[in-house]
């Protein structure tokens, strides 16, 4: 749509002026979503004045009295702050990586498959989790994972004469099933974008190859991958901007006290401050540190996505 | 036929985007103010004089989904509702609902935090590590001071069974010298625990009934290793407990394993300085730590206790499914575990009185006198009118008042037989056919309101000692609960002396609300890990030194602080 609909030589004030007029029926079909995101997304943003206050719900923004950074200090002052990003960022980028990863290869395996029912089966099939609530997935996650007689660890032990393992109760084993379990419940998903667009690369590519004697294994290395890669640097950049959401209602559930030190999230830990405590500046001072880091993160994301694959959504 | 296609969409759309908007628009109206009186249908047939205006109250309330109704009741429109009309023509009304208590007090605080209109009166359950009432009086600007209000209207008979309460009852709900909140009697004993065991498993095992801790290791190794349910697997546990939360709490609880070794963890308690000290930083919680850990590495202890919250571990995941053979349960534990009896008819169950430890030391949490509190909106109008509900609600308790002698209402809570005598719980089928039907379910508040300290508890040491009923009330309470249940009453009130309470019940303080989460987690997340091996045991006492350096000392002044204004 970058061609506009009037071509026409008057001063710019002009031109947005008669562009509107023409369009109108389009600019008003968009209002509705204006006013949404304004009233969602832009009025909530004033809210953020409760981190420099000492907010108190009776006395509302106006009348609760100012402090100045002292959330932000108490926040970086506190102890666990740092290994908190830690788990943050760190549960957030590896499930970024491997549900990238694993979609992608999932979706050039299923762009293979000649029989259509089979193919609609299984790309159905792995892409219902997406729907289920991960309250409900936590209470089955549990259970199979119990290490005394659990699902997963008497296959373990009986099959492989292995110790059981400790999934949820153990640092590092519980970060293993919180990555495992999300790129499980997530990549068939994901895969919908990646196999859009492989049905979308130019037949024409193929059939080149065709006759340059390709066979089909060439021609996934030489036409699909490269043809794939721009979508992917796209599709990677742009989740930069999500590196501190690591998934609230996953790790909510399931996380407890043994494992705390490696699975206590920013969002877990705004929850305890802000609902469990009614700690509302507080809360909202790292909602914005969050916030902060997030917006810078996108618009590295998007020079990234320009420079690497000449993607521009402005 | 394209265009129809395209119509479809833009048709889908808008309707789409139509529900959207009504959704809001409904949503609105709902959190709209809620105090304006609203005519209620029935007030023609008031029939008390005084009040000529029907009064209406709005509360927000927990509906228990196992509530059966009677004769087309309804949690509008029940006995309670219309007891409350008639007499005194006020109707309760609920602002809003949950069906649990957890998103009820989710609820709550979110709409404190949305500043929605607070009800006129909501009545929140209290529980030990709960920081909603907590919360609800630091917000006081919300909330109307009641102790004037309390003088004034409350009848003698509520006035007389809050003097049996301890004074400190109103310390919790006081700021500033007013008192926000008006507490609930406890029954006396509250969530103090003691232990149930499996009976027809230490009978299986050939062990006696363990009396101190020396025993219970005895055992629990026989729960764990000599298969005491005789299935021929190795599926059974020593002992449940419930550590997704906290480890002093009620049913599944610990803290009776660590008061055998001298300091209960989580609550303050006078030290020998007369000063209040932190339980959980006491040199005698590494001992209890030691063992546990022992315990846990010789698989007494299911391994998933860490992620079991209470109820889990002392039903579905624990002893009800016959998991474990002991667990530790409050006065009101027998309702959690009694399915256990259905499941398995065999399934034999008996009370075990706290062990003592090695040094003779008994101690388990203890109760605070409340078991909650109702808070009234700043803008609650009718306090009179709340004050008369509630003196109702005591008048059981008036001996000078015979109307409710035998019960509330008859044929309801109480049936009389040919001779006028009074009939309760399974008894009364033989005069009403569906029995018993429980009015306290939609009583304003909590279906154990009222209460007098320790009157069920006297009730269930005389049952237990094998007295006959000797008032109607205390033939309605025999037979409204389990001999079981009797039994857990008593042992608790037998060993009554040995609860330890929490003395700290001020406001949150100034380091507190913004450390306290981190200690908290710390503490738990140490804890387990000792338990479960995961660190030595050394890790306790860096885990005392890291405590008092990140904050804990100041908080232990400022406790202290406020200590000194109280004592």
């Amino acid at each position: 749509m970058r061609t506009s609909l009037v071509k026409s030589s008057d001063p710019y004030n002009g031109y947005l002026k008669s562009k509107l007029k023409i369009n109108y029926q389009l600019h008003f079909l968009l209002l509705p979503s204006v006013v949404l995101i304004l009233m969602f997304s832009y009025a909530p943003i004033l809210g953020l004045i409760m981190a420099f206050q000492d907010f108190k719900v009776s006395k509302g923004f106006l009348g609760s009295p100012f402090v100045g950074l002292k959330y932000f200090d108490i926040l970086f002052s506190t102890p666990d702050f740092y290994q908190i990003i830690r788990n943050t960022f760190f549960f957030a980028s590896t499930e970024i990586i491997f549900l990238l990863l694993f979609s992608f290869i999932f979706a050039l395996l299923l762009n293979e498959v000649r029989a259509t029912f089979f193919k609609r089966f299984v790309q159905t099939f792995v892409y219902l989790p997406h729907f289920l609530s991960w309250v409900i997935l936590s209470g089955i996650f549990i259970e199979i994972l119990n290490v005394d007689g659990g699902l997963v660890n008497q296959f373990l032990v009986n099959l492989f004469g292995m110790k059981p393992i400790f999934f949820l109760g153990d640092g590092n084993w519980f970060r293993f099933t919180i990555v495992t379990t999300d790129v499980w419940k997530e990549f068939g998903y994901s895969a919908i974008v990646i196999l859009a667009a492989i049905s979308s690369i130019d037949p024409s590519l193929y059939e080149a190859a065709e006759m340059d004697g390709a066979n089909r294994w060439q021609q996934t290395l030489f036409v699909t991958i490269p043809s794939l890669i721009p979508i992917m640097i796209v599709v990677a950049t742009l989740k930069l901007g999500s590196v501190l959401d690591a998934n609230f209602d996953q790790i909510f559930p399931l996380y407890n006290g043994l494992v705390m030190e490696k699975a206590d999230i920013i969002d877990t830990y705004a929850y305890r401050m802000g609902l469990l405590n009614l700690n509302f500046s507080f809360t909202a001072a790292v909602g914005m540190f969050k916030s902060v880091v997030s917006f810078v993160m996108i618009v590295i994301g998007y020079r990234l996505a320009y420079k690497l694959a000449n993607y521009r959504i402005f | 036929m394209k265009n129809f296609k395209y119509y479809t969409v833009i048709v889908l759309i808008l309707s789409f985007m139509g529900i959207v908007f009504v959704g809001c628009g409904v949503t609105t109206k709902e959190s709209a103010p809620t105090s304006t009186p609203i005519t209620n249908a029935s007030s023609p047939e008031t029939t008390n004089p005084e009040s000529t205006a029907p009064i209406t109250i709005t509360s927000a309330k927990w509906r228990d989904a196992g509530v059966v109704f009677r004769d087309g009741d309804t949690w509008e429109n029940n006995i309670w509702s219309r007891m409350i009309n008639e007499k005194l023509g006020v109707t309760v009304e609920d602002a809003w609902s949950t069906p649990d208590w957890a998103s009820f007090e989710q609820k709550l605080l979110l709409n404190i935090a949305a500043g929605e209109p607070f009800p006129d009166v909501v009545f929140d359950y209290y529980n030990q590590g709960n920081p909603t009432l907590d919360k609800l009086v630091e917000n006081s600007e919300i909330l109307m001071p009641i102790q004037e209000a309390f003088d004034k209207y409350a009848s003698p008979t509520v006035k007389k069974a809050y003097s049996l309460a301890p004074k400190s009852i109103w310390s919790k709900f006081t700021k500033d010298g007013k008192v926000y909140g008006l507490p609930i009697l406890s029954d006396g004993i509250g969530n103090a625990t003691t232990l149930i065991v499996r009976q027809d498993w230490l009978d299986a095992v050939g062990l006696p009934a363990p009396k101190t801790i020396d025993d219970l290791d005895k055992v629990l190794d026989a729960f764990t290793n000599n298969d005491p349910d005789k299935d021929g697997k190795k599926d059974t546990y020593g002992i449940n407990f419930g550590w997704k939360d906290d480890f002093s709490t009620y049913l599944g609880d610990t803290s009776w394993l660590f008061g055998a070794y001298g300091a209960i963890p989580q609550i303050w308690t006078k030290g020998p300085d007369g000063k209040l000290a932190y339980g959980s930083i006491q040199p005698e919680v590494k001992d209890a730590l030691v063992k546990l850990r022992d315990w846990y590495s010789k698989g007494y202890i299911d391994p998933q206790a860490a992620l079991l919250n209470v109820y889990e571990a002392a039903k579905a995941k624990g002893f009800m499914a016959e998991k474990g053979g002991i667990v530790a349960v409050p006065q009101w534990g027998y309702n959690q575990i009694k399915d256990l009896f259905t499941n398995n008819p065999q399934a034999k169950v008996n009370v075990l009185p706290i062990p003592a430890g090695s040094t003779g030391k008994v101690a388990r949490l203890g109760d605070s006198g409340y078991q909650g509190a109702f808070f009234f909106s700043k803008d609650f109008q009718n306090m009179e009118a709340f004050f008369e509900v509630f003196n109702l609600m005591y008048e059981k308790e008036n001996p000078d008042n015979d109307e409710f002698k035998f019960g509330w209402i008859k044929d309801a809570d109480y049936a009389l037989d040919t001779d006028g005598n009074p009939l309760y719980g399974d008894d009364m089928k033989k005069v009403v056919p569906e029995g018993y039907y429980k009015m306290g379910n939609f009583m304003l508040g909590f279906e154990s309101v009222p209460t007098v300290p320790l009157k069920y508890f006297n009730y269930a040491k005389e049952l237990v000692g094998g007295a006959t009923p000797s008032t109607p009330d205390e033939l309605n309470w025999s037979k409204t609960n389990n001999p079981l249940a009797w039994n857990i009453m008593s042992t608790i009130y037998d060993q009554k002396d040995i609860s330890v309470k929490d003395e700290y019940d001020g406001p949150v303080t100034k380091t507190q609300s913004t450390q306290w989460d981190q200690l908290k987690k710390k503490e738990h997340e140490v804890f387990l890990k000792i338990i479960y091996g995961q660190l030595p045991i050394e890790a306790y006492d860096q885990f005392v030194t890291d405590w008092k350096a990140q904050g804990g000392d100041d908080i232990t002044n400022e406790v202290n602080e406020w200590y000194a204004t109280v004592k």
